[in-house]
């Protein structure tokens, strides 16, 4: 038993692009052609690493192949599992050095990392409720429900800080308790796994890579509030996710973890599934009660919030997936140990999508307020090809771009908002000095207008205006007078709409304009686009358009 | 509860918990603007604004937040500005936005000086827009005659949406596409006339822009007057705001502080008011000389009247006269023409509209229960858990009545019950639906009232066990067996069970029965029934209640005012001296024999027992059945005075014609179906020499030697109040109409009023045996039932002149099912003869699959070609009421045979 | 109201059957249309009068609810559906032109599909492998760093 190694391909969506589902077949194949019976051969979910990918790594000693294919698996299986000559070839190479390293925890990626979220991606089967257990899962659940009271659970995630990961940062503790104070004959929670950003992609990791971690923390948060059912509301992209749930409910239900009396407590809970099916604004809550309850996705004024009157009218209670990732640590190792994490006001950890013009592009978690410097160098490798970095877009369509001037920026919930940008979901996009900074205020302000839910007035009316003005800018077709205009209008979306998606999309608008107003008046009036990015204002270079 | 104190413009001012920013604001005299507002509007949550438009934002001094006053409920200490710098660029950024997606075509716009987006744009100063033009595509066009849509000045602003699926519950339209594009459409985005559309109006009479207009409007300025009055058509008793430009109505609005209508009407109130205009209008006396009518002076037609009714009453006795009363005429006038009938002509045989769906007095149920049609008010109807609806269309009949139904299942928790063999636009909303044979629901509900016993769902605080009338009761219903029930009626039992489990078992249930149970065979049994139901479950009081549907306008107070030859108003019994005597003080003597029913009139009119007859506000040759018969009983009479406002079928036989006055040109109250007191305000003067029925009434009186003396309605009403104890204690003479709450808090915190309920004690009455009535046969294998439409009102006189109304009715068409259509080779649309033992009609055929096989259905409402004519007079023993509301027939292609 | 015409094709009764199975539940909407249209590749306009009657809605509310959402589709798609990601990620390492060159090829705009029903062109917000960028979707499967070339060879396999 002790020698028994595990050979774990990665099955998440990004290294299923490279065909690993090949690579796991043949890897179990050679395998067994060759009759090693102290190697198991099994599959995770992403590790975060997807550029990287086919991800094989072996287990217990850590190594960490890259960029696999299915050539690459007899070499493996004779060289290393069966001869014990791991392949360097495949290790992943350090982008700075060009150095080989064999191991997981020694990549510069992951060693900068502080992984509390994530804690099992890439570790584990996520369709094997024992691996999930082995590694500590379902202990908390069994403390809340038979040595705690629900008032203490929400003293708990009270006392360890947890603000919630969808992006408005609300302390979820306090949430929690809402909806506990709340009377009503009937209550629900819902884990909001809708994730639409643009450029986030890191709830659906979790759910593919260790779906029990959110769904022990959704039932945890049902004991909570005294709710007996929960809901799971995924978008209609991620089927691999639903497919991953769904089984791991069916496991969690096997083992008595949902159903009647969970664990002997008393307590009964069920979990639903609801998908979504195109439309970013569901992610908000009350339009995701909305969707949930078969109607169209429109916001509706709060109060009352959900957790007065949520679905069906009965308090509800929304948490992000990550959140409620947070919650069985949280649990099982104490507020105290939480609430060392991170910054005076933001606890815990926070993963990051990388994206853009960075080396490493991945899954980042680390903890609340490390510097973007920390994160962009550090872990991302920098940006390729000697470019200077420009500027980092966070938060998403609903967040801002911070210039490359402030790097040392800490990222946390008071800073972003602070220099004009928000956490939001954790997108987090390199730009370099070959990014056109108008031309990604149009990009974002496209994504939100065509997502805009049309129900109130600002900003139905005022991302289409904004947009025009942003194209017309691009094109060289804008006159000075413009500028104001936006100005006035990203105010008054700002200000005056129903909900977040308006009241947050003239963020990157309003941020490029904040720090990047020369680059608007170059398009303007001299009708030239600095980055050279637009296509009707592009010099006459290299290639035709 | 603790008042609030907060800061609105740097000045403290105190509100209720619970109360708006907005609320507050208008209390206190401030205005914010609004497009989206609507306080009488239901949508989620406490709050009655969705904040769709965002113009009522004002700001929060010590958030800074900007925050809608529609939608903000006031909190301790917060600091408001409604028009500071900052409020006022957002605003007159919004509407810049708004206007740069609308069209610039104020100068030609329907909405013109009504139009709350002009209002506001002119309020915040705004001239030329400075930004992009972009405007909204817009494609469809209505070609109804109600309504027209140009959603290229739409703001979306959603409140036709939300009186279309919340308050009215048609779900015409929705919500279509999203973001910059969408826009409210219905479904397919046709136009109106091809969706599910009922043309109630409501949404015209919320759209702040001209984006929703009258298709055809009389007048498109900003009216001179409004007249509050009540619309005239059914009994659901809408209050109405007439607009009045230059002695024309020129448009009809919901009243949206009426707590009951809840702003809200059909396509009747809102289009169906200009009959009053119809050139068709008699605008002077007739009198008939040689066979033909001559125009005449009031003097010369009061003379001849009196002199005609004086004529006989002396050669004959006043047994040989007789009046026919209207469900249509105001309380005030039908009180005075009992009085006339039974004080000045001398006789009890008076009768009214009413007997036709017979619950005219007190006859059948009533007599022991004492009931006369509805138990409770509408108000309360949405409270109920359970409705049932038996053998009523209140979608077409009664649609105020049919929104609350609706709303009750859509918007609230309720579960609905429907007995009908017909699919009816309520099928769509049913919980469970039974289908039963035509003129079986005796047996269906004593099945109920069997499985409710069965079941053990009987309330024990309504029903004593122990008494003899409950195991009479029992005993009653020991011949029914399941499979009786099964056998008679098609419905299986478990469908049955269910649905005494539903009905019994809900704290709260309303029964809504009307015409289809009412004006069949049985039908005072089934009536009966339906007591013994609601007894047996405990749901007569309350918040439950029995519904008796099928009502005209006024028909409840036309009964209430003793237009009945067997009760004087209030129903004092006339045989009963002591009643006699209570009104003999104020109008001399009464006859004491109870006279004559509508019915028996007729008959002894063509016996010639009567000689003379009066008939104010009916038209008995249409719609009665057996047209002929009716026709020659009125020829065989020495004299017939009739009163209207048309030359109708009836008024033709007559030997003077008494122009009347219609509703808007007149003052009085209605009765409405739960027994709501609604007014009548006079908005124009009579037409020509026409005259309001009061009027005319007072006038015969002095001319017959026997005044009356009263000087105007309202001492009609003091004296009404005086005498007939359901209307006393109400304010009735005094009090105009009830305060209404201006716009701010809402809904109106006053309940309307409502006449009371009489005191009764209700009693179990045995079951009795359902009688197998209308079985097909070879000769006749169909059976036809008859119902009314939406755009038709009665025999058509009135609605037939609305032009609108007139232009969309549904005309003659008769549905029959998909395979016997096929059976008989019959196709959509072609003309088709339908044949009934008592006479024929021909209609075009339309295929449906609303009804089971062996059903036809054929709407009454059709002055070209009655329906009534298929019927013979076949009258329930008790109510004296015809049974019209199924025959059998059979259908012939008019190409084939004959 | 006249039932719509009906698509020929359109099996009305297995629509009549998966409605079924909700009946009277307006909640289902949604798993209700996303089983129709996974069955048919779309939503038939003449399943929106069985299914609002089926649950008990209005057909307004249901095509409300259908034209919301960004994955019905009320008209027949193409065989292959290739889906270009219009994430940042994606965005910033040119999926734009990555669209423009499928538009060109397939000479179909964005939400179109070719006539011969082979193809049908959309984008997507994000599919969450932005480490690949850009990418597209073909018929479900990602396609990671895409450039001309391998367009090239999506569309020669597909023909194949
Ligand atoms: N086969 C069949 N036949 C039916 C029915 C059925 O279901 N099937 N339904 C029956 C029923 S329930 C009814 S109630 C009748 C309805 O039939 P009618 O009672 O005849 O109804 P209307 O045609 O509405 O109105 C009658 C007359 O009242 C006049 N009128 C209106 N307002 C005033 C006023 O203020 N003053 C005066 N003086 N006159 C006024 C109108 O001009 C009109 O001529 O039809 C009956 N006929
Ligand atoms: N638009 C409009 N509204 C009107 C009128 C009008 O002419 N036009 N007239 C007014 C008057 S006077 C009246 S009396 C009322 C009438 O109003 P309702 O009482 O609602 O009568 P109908 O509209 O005829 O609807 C009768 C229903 O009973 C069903 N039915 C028929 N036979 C049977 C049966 O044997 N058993 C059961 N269970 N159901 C059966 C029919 O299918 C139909 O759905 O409407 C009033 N409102
Ligand atoms: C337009 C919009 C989109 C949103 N999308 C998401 C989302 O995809 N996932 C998410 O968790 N929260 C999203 N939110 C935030 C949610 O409304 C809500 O605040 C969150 O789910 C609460 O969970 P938390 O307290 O755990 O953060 C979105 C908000 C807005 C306004
Ligand atoms: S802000 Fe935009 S997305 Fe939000 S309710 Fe208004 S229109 Fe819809
Ligand atoms: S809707 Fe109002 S603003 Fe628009 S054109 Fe008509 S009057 Fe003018
Ligand atoms: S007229 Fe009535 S039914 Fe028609 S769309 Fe307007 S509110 Fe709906
Ligand atoms: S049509 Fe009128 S009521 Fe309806 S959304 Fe548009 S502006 Fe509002
Ligand atoms: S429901 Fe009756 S009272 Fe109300 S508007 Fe219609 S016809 Fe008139
Ligand atoms: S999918 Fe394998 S590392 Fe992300
Ligand atoms: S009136 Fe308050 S948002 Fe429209
Ligand atoms: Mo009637």
């Amino acid at each position: 038993m002790q020698n028994k190694r595990t050979v774990f391909v990665c099955q998440g969506t990004g290294c299923l692009s490279t065909g690993s589902g090949a690579v796991y077949e043949a890897l179990k194949a050679e395998v067994a052609k060759l009759g090693l019976t102290d190697v198991e051969v099994d599959f995770t979910g992403c590790h975060g690493f997807c550029e990287q990918g086919g991800i094989v790594a072996v287990e217990p000693e850590g190594i960490f192949y890259t960029h696999v294919t299915i050539d690459d698996v007899p070499e493996i299986v004779g060289s290393h599992l069966k001869g014990g000559n791991p392949v360097e070839r495949l290790f992943y190479r350090d982008p700075a050095t060009g150095r080989a390293v064999p191991r997981y925890h020694e990549i510069n990626f992951y060693k900068k990392q502080q992984r509390v979220i994530l804690r099992n991606c890439g570790r584990i089967n996520p369709e094997k409720i024992d691996q999930y257990i082995s590694k500590g899962g379902y202990r908390a659940l069994k403390k809340a429900l038979l040595e705690m009271t629900p008032e203490q659970v929400i003293e708990e995630v009270k006392r360890s800080g947890l603000r919630g990961r969808g992006g408005a940062g609300f302390p979820t503790g306090r949430k929690w308790e809402f909806s506990r104070n709340a009377q009503a004959d009937r209550k629900y929670v819902i884990c909001n796994a809708d994730e639409g950003d643009p450029g986030a992609f890191m709830d659906r990791s979790v759910l593919e890579a260790d779906p029990h971690a959110v769904i022990e923390g959704l039932i945890t948060a049902g004991y909570a509030t005294g709710a007996n059912a929960g809901y799971i509301y995924v978008r209609a992209e991620y089927p691999l996710a639903v497919k991953r749930i769904r089984i791991a409910l069916e496991h969690a239900r096997e083992r008595g973890f949902l159903g009647r009396d969970i664990l002997g407590s008393g307590f009964d809970f069920e979990v639903y599934i609801k998908e979504g099916a195109g439309a970013f604004v569901c992610g908000e809550e009350t339009a995701l009660i909305a969707s949930i309850e078969g109607r169209r996705g429109m916001p509706r004024p709060r109060p009352p919030y959900p957790a007065q009157s949520g679905l069906q009218g009965k308090p509800t209670t929304i948490n992000n997936v990550k959140t409620l990732a947070s919650v069985p640590p949280i649990i099982e190792q104490g507020a105290d140990w939480f609430s060392t994490i991170g910054t005076p006001k933001s606890k815990g950890t926070t993963v990051l999508a990388l994206s853009g013009k960075i080396l490493n592009s991945g899954l980042v978690e680390v903890p609340m307020g490390t510097p973007l410097s920390t994160i962009i160098f550090d872990i991302g490798g920098g940006i390729p090809g000697g470019k200077r970095l420009k500027a980092v877009q966070t938060g998403g369509p609903s967040g801002g771009c911070i210039p490359a001037k402030i790097p040392d920026t800490p990222v946390d919930y008071e800073t972003l908002t602070m220099v004009g940008s928000i956490m939001g979901s954790g997108g987090m996009v390199v730009m370099d000095e070959d990014t056109c900074m108008v031309e990604v205020a149009r990009y974002f302000l496209s994504f939100t207008q065509a997502e805009s839910c049309g129900k109130c007035a600002p900003c139905r009316l005022g991302t289409r205006q904004m947009l025009e003005i942003l194209a017309r800018i691009t094109q060289g077709k804008a006159q000075e007078s413009d500028l104001d205009t936006l100005f006035t209008i990203a105010k008054t979306v700002k200000e005056c709409s129903l909900c977040g998606l308006g009241q947050t999309c003239p963020n990157p608008v309003l941020s490029t304009l904040r720090y990047f107003k020369s680059e608007y008046e170059a398009h303007i009036n001299k009708k030239r686009c600095p980055a050279n990015q637009c296509r009707f204002l592009r010099r006459k270079t290299g290639k035709k358009t | 509860m603790q008042p609030i104190t907060i800061t609105l413009n740097g000045r403290e001012v105190v509100g209720e918990p619970g109360m708006t920013i907005l609320e507050l604001a208008r209390r206190e005299g401030v205005h914010i603007p609004t497009l989206c507002h609507g306080p009488h509007l239901t949508s989620v949550g406490d709050c009655p604004s969705i904040s769709t438009c965002r113009i009522c934002l004002v700001e929060d001094e010590r958030t800074g937040a900007m925050v809608t006053a529609c939608g903000t409920f006031i909190v301790p200490g917060m600091v408001i500005n409604t028009h500071s710098p900052r409020v006022l660029e957002r605003r007159r950024t919004l509407i810049e936005l708004v206007l740069a997606s609308h069209p610039d075509s104020c100068l030609i716009c329907d909405k013109g000086n009504r139009c709350q987006l002009r209002q506001i744009a002119a309020e915040l100063g705004i001239g030329l827009v400075r930004l992009q033009k972009i405007p909204q595509p817009v494609t469809i066009k209505d070609a109804n005659p109600f309504i027209k849509r140009d959603l290229s000045k739409c703001i979306l602003c959603a409140k036709c949406i939300r009186v279309c699926q919340d308050l009215v519950v048609e779900g015409a339209i929705d919500y279509f596409q999203r973001g910059f594009i969408a826009k409210p459409a219905t479904f397919g985005d046709t136009a109106l006339e091809e969706s599910e559309c009922t043309f109630c109006g409501t949404c015209v009479s919320v759209c702040p822009t001209g984006a929703l207009t009258e298709a055809e409007p009389a007048y498109t300025g900003t009216a001179g007057t409004v007249v509050r009055s009540t619309c005239p058509f059914c009994g659901c008793g809408c209050s109405i705001r007439l607009e009045v430009h230059e002695g024309r109505i020129v448009r009809s609005a919901p009243n949206k502080q009426d707590p009951v209508s809840r702003g809200t009407l059909c396509v009747k109130g809102s289009f169906g008011f200009d009959f009053v205009h119809s050139p068709d209008r008699l605008t002077a006396p007739l009198i008939k000389v040689n066979g033909d009518f001559k125009e005449a002076s009031w003097e010369e037609a009061v003379t001849a009247v009196t002199d005609g009714f004086r004529r006989l009453k002396e050669e004959y006795g006043s047994g040989s006269l007789a009046v026919f009363g209207s469900s249509k005429c105001t309380n005030e006038e039908n009180y005075l023409l009992q009085r006339f009938a039974r004080c000045v002509l001398g006789t009890n045989n008076i009768d009214n509209g009413s007997r036709l769906y017979g619950t005219a007095g007190l006859t059948g149920p009533g007599e022991t229960g004492g009931v006369y049609g509805t138990t409770n008010s509408l108000a309360v109807l949405e409270e109920a858990e359970v409705i049932l609806v038996i053998g009523a269309d209140p979608t077409k009949s009664a649609p105020l009545v049919g929104y609350a139904v609706k709303r009750a299942v859509r918007c609230g928790n309720a579960r609905l019950i429907l007995i009908d063999p017909r699919e009816s636009r309520l099928a769509l909303f049913a919980d469970l639906w039974l289908r039963p044979k035509v003129a079986t629901d005796l047996t269906l509900v004593n099945g109920l009232c069997k499985a409710v016993i069965d079941e053990s769902l009987i309330n024990e605080g309504s029903v004593d066990r122990e008494t003899a009338e409950f195991k009479a009761f029992v005993e009653s219903l020991s011949g029914l067996t399941s499979t009786v029930v099964e056998e008679t009626t098609g419905v299986p039992f478990v469908s049955v069970r269910q649905a005494a489990r539903m009905y019994g078992s809900a704290k709260r249930a309303a029964i809504l029965y009307g015409s289809g149970v009412a004006q069949q065979k049985n039908g005072t049994g089934t009536i009966e029934a339906l007591f013994n139901l609601a007894l047996l479950t405990g749901k007569i009081h309350g918040y439950s209640g029995i519904y008796a549907l099928q009502q005209e306008n006024n028909a409840q107070g036309a009964c209430d005012m003793g237009v009945l030859p067997d009760f004087l108003p209030g129903y004092h019994p006339v045989a009963d001296r002591a009643s006699r005597r209570k009104f003999k003080d104020y109008w001399g003597d009464i006859p004491e024999e109870p006279g004559l029913t509508v019915f028996e009139m007729l008959a002894a009119a063509k016996s010639g027992e009567i000689k003379g007859m009066y008939v104010v506000g009916e038209n008995p040759v249409a719609t009665f059945p057996r047209a002929e018969f009716v026709r020659e009983a009125l020829s065989s009479l020495e004299f017939l005075v009739v009163q209207d406002m048309f030359l109708t079928e009836t008024a033709k036989l007559a030997d003077v014609v008494l122009p009347a006055a219609s509703f808007a040109e007149k003052e009085g109250t209605f009765t409405s179906f739960d027994g709501r007191i609604n007014w009548l305000r006079k908005a124009l003067e009579p037409l020509g020499q026409s005259l309001p029925d009061c009027e005319i009434i007072a006038r015969l009186a002095v001319q017959m030697g026997s005044p009356m003396a009263y000087s105007s309605p309202q001492e009609v009403r003091e004296e009404i109040e005086k005498l007939i104890p359901m209307y006393r204690g109400i304010g009735y003479g005094l009090l105009e109409e009830p305060e209404y709450p201006t716009e701010y808090s809402g809904l109106a915190k006053t309940p309307p009023m409502y006449r009371k309920q009489p005191e009764r004690a209700f009693s179990l009455l045995p079951a009795r045996n359902g009688i197998l009535w209308l079985e097909p046969d070879k000769e006749y294998p169909f059976i036809l039932l008859t119902g009314s439409s939406l755009y038709d009102s009665g025999g058509g006189t009135r609605s037939s002149r609305a032009a609108r109304l007139g232009r969309f009715s549904s005309g003659a068409s008769v549905s029959i099912n998909e395979t016997d259509a096929g059976r008989l080779g019959v196709i959509d649309g072609e003309k088709v003869r339908i044949v009934s033992p008592a006479g024929e009609i021909s209609a075009a055929a339309e295929i449906t699959d609303a009804l089971p096989e062996g059903l036809l259905y054929l709407p009454f409402s059709l002055s070209a070609n009655p329906v009534s004519q298929l019927f013979d007079i076949t009258l329930d023993p008790e109510r004296k009421s015809p049974l019209v509301k199924a025959v059998k027939v059979r259908m012939e292609r008019v190409g084939n045979s004959g | 109201m006249d039932k719509p015409p009906c698509d020929e094709r359109i099996d009305m009764q297995r629509i009549e059957s998966i409605v079924e199975e909700c009946k009277g539940q307006k909640w289902a909407l949604i798993p209700v249309v996303q089983k129709i249209q996974n069955e048919f590749g779309y939503i038939p306009p003449a399943a929106i009068p069985v299914v609002a009657k089926g649950l008990r809605l209005f057909p307004s509310q249901v095509q409300g609810v259908i034209s919301f959402y960004a994955q019905f589709y009320t008209k027949p798609r193409g065989r292959q559906i290739i889906r270009v990601c219009r994430g940042t990620a994606c965005h910033v390492r040119g999926a734009e032109a990555l669209l423009e060159l499928l538009e060109e090829r397939l000479q179909i705009q964005e939400g179109e599909t070719t006539p011969d029903m082979e193809y049908t062109l959309e984008t997507v917000a994000c599919i969450g492998v932005c480490a690949l960028a850009p990418n597209l979707v073909l018929n479900d499967q990602v396609h990671g760093q895409m450039d001309a070339e391998k367009v090239q060879q999506l569309l020669k396999k597909g023909e194949a």
